[in-house]
């Protein structure tokens, strides 16, 4: 397989783009576009230079990417709309596959997101289950929870912990939904939306966008700190978890790894690294004890573990390994077909020393871990 | 590149699975999970051989490729939604092929599955004032159709005619909607309820449930090797300036359409022309698009269409037969399971398991599939 690299990324600041309250009014194919405009920029390519598009949106209906697309120019390239995973990752994993192979040098893959309000429709579930009340996404994130705090000793204040530590993060980020700060007290004194979960430990649905270029190293404009793929897997379910990427046994402690644990497994090993390689990761935490049992699960520390490193600062912006810098998805908000090039593309930042106040020093290896429904799991690791 | 061969597809009869009217109710996910267990053990290979795999369903819902291989055994491998409107499916298996073809994987999986609601199905590829308008998929079909007519020539009668065939074929085939007929007429199809003029109910297909599955490897993984049939093309385009997100011209043509951007790769790459074919699959949601596909794809010149359907070019026992198991008027329009629909009618008739539909000898097929956004897929198979 050809080396794949990074030549540009763009984002749309995540947010709301309704027309409503004084906000600007923006609907996710205008965003798309801007993105890949920008990642064009960033990249100094020229539109005419990119040879097939992958992306989608999760709830934008049919064609999101060739409606994106269509705002930059109809020029006839195979567009293919992908989800898996909040969607994103699986078409920057496809972006990346088809270049690696050797099907195509440069190629773009975008994430664009305008999402309704409230309880999102979980259509990995069958109607039975959704008619059942199976279905809201917090719920079933609020039984795992229990369970993990019953399995581990972890306490909510475990939880707000995650959720001020990712605020702190996307205060220092214009591109993040939320610019300030909350305290311990605000998160566990904030609406309880499925008991243990508060309001402030829920991802807050946003709009957004954001766009990656990837292209065989041959055809970057500028060699200067390129950043490469050295390795991006993807898993779906395996026997014992249910579609929200839980699990039916009664325990976490289940032997049969799940999708995430499967596909660090195989990450790990394809790109001859390990954890205590990387310098800066992503870990995906639609709910703040997702975060928790996510560094688990990649591999970060052992299970049980994360609640005390988190307390003691380690996965804090100066940490021994600095997480979701930007805002994770607490801070940044979740465009959900966005959320997995945006990922992908802090850890961009963070190796190409562009991270602004949010920069770790001399970051040169990262990790992304992106997750949804299905349930499916798509990492990667990039590095300088 | 590794030679990719089909190893095997699956197909839940097309039709209505509501539990109305004394027929079966089925789960989108059960029908899709259908496909692939006889997808499956027509390959006579086992689910733990997969590696990979891409599903498509266009108005289930972005997880229902999941809820389908959950049904077979969560496997762990990579399953991807892929979707392309009506030509999700395809797409899939276009998404398999690469992979396979380039090494990534040696034995992978795709697949189709739908229920459709009655009536005009939603088209949110359009934006909202556009379908206030009336812009909607007859609608805009009838545009298409109507600057056809003044273009070629062809008349109400042709469009009828490309229908009357379709379901003539369909009769045949176990699992097209309209199987065991009724055959209809030209002066039925002229004189049914119009839907959007010139358009009526008898040339549109028909909103159907339903599902498909095809197994595709590397050749050295197939069970058995007789009359293995390969994917010798492959080729997917989008639209070019000037064309708007289903397809049609918004002025006076000036660039190729995807069908025939897609047409030039997959002739080019394949190294095969229209005349080497010996049976095709052309794709008409509404009967008139045979009549420009046709054209396009270059199985004969601009406005000729008409007249060579009037001479039974296309039919089984013609020159060059289309659509010989119904097309999407005879078979029925699962949208999400039509594109590998088609492709398993070519692999039928290459296998030469298309009983009375079976066209005597064929070795080289093609197909075209479209899908909003727009999208065209052009396949060239072989045995």
């Amino acid at each position: 397989m050809r080396e794949v690299a990074i030549a540009g990324i763009g984002l749309a600041k995540f947010g709301r783009y309704d027309g409503k309250k004084g906000r600007p009014r923006k609907l996710y194919p205008e965003m798309g576009g801007d993105a890949i405009a920008k990642a064009l920029k960033y990249a100094n390519m020229e539109w005419k230079e990119i040879q097939a598009a992958f992306g989608g949106t999760y709830y934008g209906g049919l064609g999101g990417t060739h409606q994106c697309v269509a705002r930059v120019g109809l020029t006839g390239i195979p567009i293919v709309n992908v989800y898996s995973g909040h969607s994103s990752e699986a078409a920057l994993r496809l972006a990346y596959l088809r270049v690696a192979l050797g099907v195509h040098d440069i190629v773009v893959a975008v994430g664009a997101e305008t999402l309704p309000g409230g309880l999102l429709d979980n259509q990995t579930m069958p109607a039975w289950m959704r008619m059942m009340g199976l279905d809201p996404l917090p719920a079933a994130a609020a039984c795992r929870a229990v369970r993990y705090m019953e399995d581990y000793g972890a306490t909510v204040e475990d939880f707000a912990r995650v959720s001020v530590m990712e605020r702190k993060n996307a205060a220092l980020n214009p591109n993040a939904m939320f610019q300030q700060e909350v305290t311990q007290e605000e998160v566990l004194r904030s609406r309880m939306i499925a008991s243990p979960l508060t309001l402030l430990m829920n991802c807050a649905n946003a709009d957004g966008a954001a766009a990656v270029i990837v292209c065989s190293k041959n055809k970057l404009k500028s060699k200067k700190k390129v950043v490469t793929i050295a390795s991006m897997v993807q898993t779906s379910g395996t026997y014992g978890t249910t579609p929200s990427g839980g699990s039916v046994s009664v325990s976490t402690k289940v032997k049969n790894p799940d999708c995430i644990e499967l596909a660090a497994k195989q990450i790990w090993e394809a790109s001859g690294y390990g954890p205590e390689d990387m310098d800066v990761i992503q870990v995906h935490d639609a709910f703040s004890p997702a975060f928790l049992w996510n560094v688990e699960k990649c591999g970060f520390c052992k299970r049980g573990e994360a609640p005390r490193l988190l307390k003691e600062g380690y996965f804090e912006k100066d940490g021994k390994m600095p997480a979701n810098t930007d805002g994770g998805i607490m801070g940044r908000g979740h465009p959900t077909g966005a959320t997995g090039i945006a990922q992908v593309a802090e850890i961009f930042y963070q190796l190409r020393e562009e991270a602004g106040p949010r920069q770790v020093a001399g970051a040169k290896i990262g990790f992304a871990q992106g997750a949804s429904p299905g349930p499916n799991a798509v990492l990667t690791v990039l590095k300088r | 590149m590794k030679e990719v061969a089909i190893a095997g597809m699956g197909f839940v009869k097309f039709g209505r699975y509501d539990g109305q009217k004394g027929r079966p109710y089925k789960e989108i996910y059960e029908l899709g999970a259908d496909a692939i267990t006889k997808a499956l053990k027509y390959a006579d290979m086992e689910w733990k051989d997969i590696q990979v795999a891409y599903g498509a369903s266009m108005f289930g819902g972005l997880g229902v490729p999941n809820q389908c291989t959950s049904r077979l055994g969560m496997p762990g491998f990579p399953i991807t939604t892929v979707e392309g409107a009506c030509s999700s499916s395809q797409q899939a298996m276009r998404q398999a092929y690469l992979d396979i073809a380039n090494g990534m994987y040696d034995v992978g999986l795709a697949f189709g599955t739908e229920k459709i609601p009655p009536g005009l199905i939603a088209d949110t590829l359009s934006p909202v004032w556009m379908l206030r308008m009336g812009f909607n998929l007859p609608g805009t079909y009838a545009l298409g159709t109507r600057a056809y007519m003044q273009a070629s020539g062809a008349t109400e009668e042709d469009m009828a005619r490309v229908a009357v065939m379709e379901r003539k074929n369909a009769i045949m085939n176990p699992n097209a909607f309209w199987y065991q007929g009724p055959e209809i007429t030209v002066e039925e199809v002229l004189n049914s309820r119009m839907i959007a003029s010139p358009i009526r109910f008898l040339m549109a297909c028909a909103n159907a449930d339903g599902a498909s599955a095809a197994i595709v490897c590397s050749k050295d993984k197939l069970k058995s090797k007789a009359k293995a049939v390969t994917i010798v093309g492959s080729a997917h385009a989008t639209a070019t300036y000037g064309y708007d997100n289903l397809g049609n011209s918004v002025r006076e043509k000036m660039n190729p359409n995807c069908t025939e951007l897609a047409c030039k790769q997959v002739w080019e790459m394949s190294g095969y022309g229209p005349e080497d074919m010996d049976v095709i699959q052309l794709y008409e949601a509404m009967s008139p698009s045979f009549l420009w596909d046709a054209e396009d794809c270059g199985f004969c010149k601009r406005g000729e269409a008409a007249k060579l359907v009037r001479e039974g070019y296309f039919e089984i026992g013609g020159k060059m037969p289309a659509n010989t198991d119904g097309g999407l008027v005879g078979r029925g329009h699962p949208t999400g399971a039509t594109g590998l629909a088609q492709i398993a009618e070519l692999f039928f008739q290459l296998r030469g398991e298309a009983g009375p539909r079976q066209v005597p000898g064929a070795k080289i097929a093609f197909n075209h599939c479209s899908g909003g956004g727009p999208n065209a897929l052009c396949h060239v198979l072989k045995r």
